[in-house]
């Protein structure tokens, strides 16, 4: 591996630790909000950047962990580690019924199926106002108590939880991206044809990555609940689809670590220009625009064709 | 009886809500290979823009030709300089549009503020018939009678005139289209334009009834969504059998299962996308 | 029945009402090279993508070493070791050639599920896909994305791809497409040192190659088989020449 790739990968964590002591609890707050959508990003880039399948319900995943932590934390039990079974089984158990109907299309249908398979779960949460609360949501979601005498309350000791967790998904899925799982993905990406005949089972590998990428989205979806302590339909719903898809994009499809940055980008954004202004949506529909009339790469897609031109010359 | 008659009739006019609005964004994409999920800000625009016009000169019809003229214009703007460039790439449309409907939903939040509006109906629709029992508010009427007045001619335009043949050959071959030597391009934007000024048409006589309001753009856009998948893309036939569907059906669920209404709209389109991905009518 | 390598039998292909393959019987002993001609159109890349699984038959069967076959999904033909290159380029060309080739080696092997490993870090993957590129002469060129290399190196990229597995049966559609006479011999050549055991069935255009491959030599025409022969009956043969309307490959 390459010595910035090193250093990155250590020096980053340690920043990151270091950083609640330099921060006022409000900013602190932001970088916890920042990682978690940064999961959240990472794991559709495995779907949609690594293998090529365009989904615009990935929120369907994060939005039912986010709802069985609303459900479990305020009807069953507090601890963490039950619900973290409950939600992380959730998505899993709901990507892989899902996968099973969306994986057979392709391109603008695997588009539509998800969209409309998100929405259907959206329209049960908005109208079911017995168990979701309906367009209300659940409200009172507490933070986690992990059974320890640590109150997860307190924005810096959040922060740190969630910290642990991204550390573990970033690392896990640099691995999964380079395994021999991984770059089959990306084969799938280039020529499902080839690959099928090559002796890939091609719909099982689609299949398990939108399974994984499920259960990854359900980690962030777990902690975004947390985090605000409320959950409602929009967890659910197209805009943070949408959302997503252009964390994604606009740092990079297909690099990991770009969807990431970008999720962090728009975060920041959104928090400081909502401060100052009313017009973030418009801001953020420039974003969209923006992006794919110039920078389709994404960021680090961008840096590195530039990195790769000037390695020819 | 009188109930079913009376949901039938609420069911059919915002049917022909529905269509005006698929109409165009099945065509275009059809014919295009353009999905513009900005379809429903013209909705949304025309209505605002109406609301305006009507407020200034008391005049309905002045109020549809203004928001005709203006998201036309529009939509012109938005496809021979953005859109065009990415013909088939299905993501780059949906980010891109999705911008646009950002934009201009927000554009209009600030323009227009966020309580719910309603358009006045013009005078001479105020009043309701009577049929039998029934009783129905004439401006429905007179949505339904135009709806249909504009199916009409639209399929006649398809069916019956040179332009309308090219069309349809488009929406199954568009390489043969092209190789046939029509300024393909011209006729893209054309037919945009008329996709734009129907959405807007239907904001401005939606207004009455469904009224306008900040996520509007959105809702109708989903709706219409559903229609063109369960409809069939590319196909007019498509677009006006399943707005029959949906405008009834969402009528029938409000009234009698309204806990179900979304999970109905978008199950039967996840369904129609499982079973038979081109639709009721679609190309195979 | 056991002794070949491959027998196609009675096999139709249908499409709405269009007959592209009809009544098709061909069967190939191992370590034989037979080479598919006839005019366009006439169903040879139909007949390709029946055998490689890409589609499946309308009626009649497909055995391979003695298994039967017809409606086996290609990856599972590839399992067995029957494998395909592509007219039009196939490669993966976003990637690296050395990602192209672990891609093809790593396919029959059992890690190729393994998710929590670097594929760097199974080692005789890597020294395989070395292997190979050494082999072929395009060792130096690993980091480069395939779509940067030049056209000819990606056709024996294409190669590299089908022969990685080792496979016991080679299906090459149309091997020299877009070469120049100079790569053309060049692939001849390599194919030519294939290993005698692998049996090679290949669709060709150009006759010279197409007979200097070949053991014998499948004339297809309009869905069926014309005649079948060796490379000097074929060659002899005056309806060929009829078939292809032109005096062309009387120059064979």
């Amino acid at each position: 591996m390459r010595l910035p790739a090193i250093a990155a990968a250590l020096g980053l964590p340690v920043v990151l630790a270091l950083l609640p002591l330099a921060l006022s609890n409000y900013h602190v707050d932001l970088v916890t909000q920042m990682m978690i959508y940064a999961i959240f990003a990472m794991s559709l880039d495995i779907l949609l950047g690594y293998t090529g399948l365009p989904s615009l319900g990935h929120a369907a995943s994060f939005g039912i962990s986010a709802y069985t932590v609303g459900l479990v934390s305020l009807k069953v039990t507090s601890v963490f580690w039950l619900v973290l079974v409950a939600a992380l089984g959730a998505s899993v158990a709901l990507s892989a019924l899902l996968g099973l109907l969306a994986i057979r299309s392709r391109g603008v249908y695997f588009l539509m199926i998800t969209l409309a398979l998100a929405q259907l779960l959206w329209g049960i949460a908005f109208q079911w106002r017995s168990l979701a609360g309906g367009d209300d949501g659940l409200p009172g979601i507490h933070r986690p108590n992990l059974g320890i005498p640590v109150s997860f309350a307190d924005a810096v000791n959040f922060y740190y939880l969630v910290l642990v967790f991204f550390v573990l998904v970033v690392g896990v899925l640099s691995v999964f991206v380079r395994s021999p799982f991984g770059i089959a993905l990306k084969g799938i990406r280039e020529s499902e044809t080839r690959m099928m005949s090559l002796g890939y089972n091609v719909w099982f590998y689609k299949y398990l990555a939108f399974v994984i990428a499920g259960a990854v989205a359900g980690v962030a979806g777990m902690f975004a609940a947390y985090h605000i302590g409320y959950v409602s339909p929009a967890d659910l719903g197209i805009l943070l689809s949408a959302k997503v898809m252009l964390m994604v994009i606009l740092g990079g499809a297909g690099t990991l670590i770009g969807p990431a940055l970008g999720a962090g980008i728009i975060v920041l954004l959104e928090n400081v220009i909502s401060g100052q202004t009313e017009r973030w949506p418009f801001i953020l529909g420039a974003i969209y625009v923006s992006v794919v009339l110039f920078a389709p790469q994404g960021i680090l897609g961008t840096f590195k064709a530039k990195l790769r031109r000037s390695a020819d010359r | 009886m009188t109930f079913w008659l009376v949901q039938i009739f609420n069911g059919l006019s915002f049917a022909m809500l529905l269509f005006l609005l698929a109409a165009g964004l099945s065509i275009t994409y059809g014919l295009m290979g353009i999905l513009n999920l900005a379809h429903g800000s013209y909705y949304l625009l025309g209505a605002y823009l109406g609301l305006t016009v009507i407020k200034n000169t008391n005049s309905f019809l002045l109020a549809i030709l203004c928001a005709i003229a203006a998201v036309v214009v529009l939509g012109i703007v938005m496809q021979r300089f953005f859109l065009r460039r990415f013909y088939k790439n299905e993501l780059a449309q949906v980010l891109l549009t999705f911008g646009f409907l950002f934009m201009i939903g927000d554009a209009s939040l600030w323009m227009w503020g966020g309580n719910p509006q309603v358009l006045p109906k013009p005078s001479v629709f105020e009043g309701s018939y009577r049929f039998g029992s029934i009783v129905v508010p004439s401006y429905r009427v007179f949505v339904i009678g135009l709806g249909l007045l504009v199916a009409l001619g639209l399929w006649l335009f398809q069916e019956k005139t040179a332009v309308g043949a090219v069309i349809r050959a488009g929406v199954d071959d568009e390489e043969m289209t092209r190789g046939l030597g029509i300024n393909t391009p011209l006729l893209f934007t054309v037919v945009f334009g008329v996709g734009a000024a129907l959405a807007a048409l239907a904001g401005v006589i939606g207004g009455p009834f469904v009224g306008v309001y900040p996520g509007a753009d959105i809702e109708i856009l989903l709706l219409g969504l559903v229609v063109v998948i369960i409809g069939g893309v590319g196909s007019l036939k498509g677009a006006f059998v399943g707005s029959l569907l949906i405008g009834l059906l969402d009528n029938f669920a409000k009234a009698l299962f309204p806990e179900f209404t979304l999970f109905t709209m978008f199950g039967a389109m996840a369904l129609v996308l499982l079973l038979r991905p081109t639709g009721l009518f679609g190309r195979k | 029945m056991n002794s070949h390598c491959l027998v196609v039998r009675n096999v139709c292909k249908n499409f709405g009402g269009l007959k592209a393959i009809n009544d098709m019987h061909l069967s190939l002993e191992p370590g034989e090279r037979r080479a598919i001609i006839g005019p366009n159109g006439a169903g040879k890349t139909t007949l390709f993508h029946l055998i490689s699984g890409t589609l499946a038959p309308s009626s009649g069967a497909i055995h391979f070493l003695g298994r039967e076959v017809t409606r086996l999904l290609p990856y599972r033909r590839a399992a067995l070791g029957l494998t395909r290159t592509f007219q039009i380029t196939n490669l993966f060309h976003n990637l690296t050639l050395l990602e192209n080739v672990l891609l093809a080696v790593q396919a029959l092997d059992n890690v190729k599920y393994s998710m929590l490993r670097p594929v760097s870090s199974y080692r005789h993957l890597g020294r395989r896909a070395f292997e190979l590129l050494e082999e072929w002469g395009l060792r130096d060129k690993a980091g480069i994305p395939v779509r940067n290399l030049s056209y000819g190196d990606q056709r024996q990229v294409e190669l590299i791809m089908a022969v990685a597995g080792n496979p016991k049966l080679l299906l090459l559609d149309e091997p020299t497409s877009g070469l120049s006479p100079a790569e053309s011999a060049t692939v001849v050549e390599i194919i030519q040192k294939l290993d005698s055991n692998m049996t090679i069935l290949f669709i060709e255009h150009d006759m010279d190659v197409a007979f200097a491959l070949a053991d014998r030599v499948s004339v297809l025409h309009f869905g069926t088989l014309l005649t079948e022969g060796s490379v000097k009956e074929i060659q002899n043969d005056p309806r060929v020449g009829e078939i292809y309307f032109g005096a062309e490959q009387c120059d064979a």
